[in-house]
């Protein structure tokens, strides 16, 4: 510890600054540019800007408590003291870590993306948009090319990973022959998660849970649409099974691509410390395994042993945890996480299931 | 125990200091999927310690310490503006 005083005194009364000197102020100095710098930047991004504010605030309170516990505990020995104060420090660096994993997880889980390029390729046909009580929900319907128009036909809503966005992933379907046929005999919907794409709602797991029953309602209401599955991928798998869990929704089918057993699996799959009360930290709970015990409707469940978001493991759990109707699991070997689209095995199976439908 | 303002300032903004630069380097490292990019605040911190130190030895800023630590921090937050532009 060296008071700012000695720090910054000069060399002007005659003393000459050594070396040891030097290094300290060199070093304060260090810290307080290295620090303002860093902090700037966080503070002109705007995904950081709300964490670096509650951040320094934090900084503040300690400085505060700091200072009160000096007043507090002046004239008692330093085993008093000094244990105060590295307790104050404990508490304020967890404090700060535990709202940066909170915040970093939330992000890392759902970050929300949109795809202006996508969307002007689009802009053909006739978009989705929803008024919900929030503002509106937006996303795109891709008609059944093999049934004509006006006939009833069955529906496939689609809840899709969290790097998606409906834009992307339906121009990428119109753009590639292999994905036609989830849009020759089914109305393909896939409605964008709140913060996705056009939507511009605030995502949280209760109105992640919301917009499930928003979709299934547009959906369910169309006159043409004779009946609903539902086809999840990754992330969408756990929004997707508390749907199907819900009383007075009525699903035909589930095809869950890399299903999960809950959230705690794939924060624990990217830093494996989310047990106990660290569990608080996680964002999103999504926990399927409770949802998946009110599901009544066939499901059929798709995992990769070579999965590397989503354990494998993780997809068997889910699947024990099924009481309801019929259920397949089925298991492929040596596919990606991003490669499940493209894969002729995943491919044949989803196939396979829609036409047991 | 030290009991003028100067030194408790000190103290506790030293212990302030220690959950913003914990704070600081986790979000840099983790949010960024670049390591190199997330090790921005250390490269800040050697660059300004480098700054500072060379400064000292200048007759007219070694009496001024503190002019110093601010062109450090000045530079520092340009650097941090330059990278908020490229990145």
């Amino acid at each position: 510890m060296f008071p700012i005083h000695v720090i910054f005194m000069s060399n002007a009364g005659g003393m000459l600054m050594t070396f040891g000197k030097r290094m300290k102020i060199a070093l304060i100095g260090a810290v307080i540019a290295s620090l303002a710098g860093s902090l700037f930047v966080l503070l002109l991004s705007e995904s950081a800007r709300m964490l670096t504010i509650i951040s320094l605030i934090v900084a503040v309170a300690v400085l505060g408590l700091v200072l009160v516990a000096q007043f507090i505990l002046e004239g008692k020995p330093a085993k008093v003291r000094v244990p105060v104060f590295i307790l104050i420090v404990v508490l304020s660096v967890c404090t700060v870590l535990s709202v940066a994993l909170y915040n970093i997880g939330k992000k890392i889980t759902f970050p929300g993306t949109s795809d202006e390029e996508a969307y002007e390729e689009l802009c053909d046909m006739d978009g989705v948009v929803v008024q919900i009580d929030e503002g509106n929900l937006s996303g795109w319907r891709i008609p059944a090319t093999a049934v004509a128009e006006g006939e009833p036909r069955p529906v496939i809503l689609y809840f899709g990973g969290n790097g998606e966005n409906s834009s992307h992933r339906v121009e990428n379907m119109l753009s590639n022959e292999k994905s036609s046929y989830l849009y020759e005999n089914y109305d393909f919907f896939f409605m964008d998660y709140p913060s996705y794409g056009n939507n511009d709602t605030e995502l949280t797991e209760d109105s992640l849970y919301q917009f499930t029953l928003d979709a299934y309602n547009y959906v369910s209401s169309l006159d043409t649409t004779s009946g609903i599955t539902l086809l999840s991928y990754s992330i969408g798998n756990g929004p997707a099974m508390y749907l199907a869990s819900q009383d007075d929704v009525n699903i035909d089918s589930m095809i869950m691509l890399a299903p999960y057993n809950s959230g705690y699996d794939l924060y624990n799959a990217n830093l494996n410390i989310f047990y106990g009360p660290l569990r608080l930290l996680v964002a999103f709970k999504l926990p399927s395994y409770k949802y998946a015990a009110d599901v009544e409707c066939p499901v059929t469940m798709i995992a990769s042993t070579d999965d590397e978001i989503i354990p494998y493991e993780s997809s068997r759990n889910l699947f024990s945890s099924l009481s309801g109707g019929a259920a397949n699991f089925v298991t492929v070997e040596g596919v990606l996480h991003n490669d499940f689209f493209s894969s002729p095995e995943v491919i044949n199976a989803i196939r396979n299931s829609l036409e047991a439908a | 125990m030290r009991t003028d303002m100067k030194y408790r300032l000190t103290l506790a903004a030293i212990f302030a200091a220690i959950p913003l630069v914990l704070f600081t380097l986790t979000l840099f490292i983790m949010a960024t999927s670049n390591i190199w990019l997330g090790l921005f605040p250390v490269y800040l911190f050697a660059g300004a310690f480098l700054v500072v130190f060379i400064l000292s030895f200048v007759p007219f800023m070694k009496d001024h310490m503190w002019l110093s630590v601010i062109a450090a921090v000045l530079l520092a937050v340009l650097s941090g503006f330059i990278l908020h532009l490229v990145v």
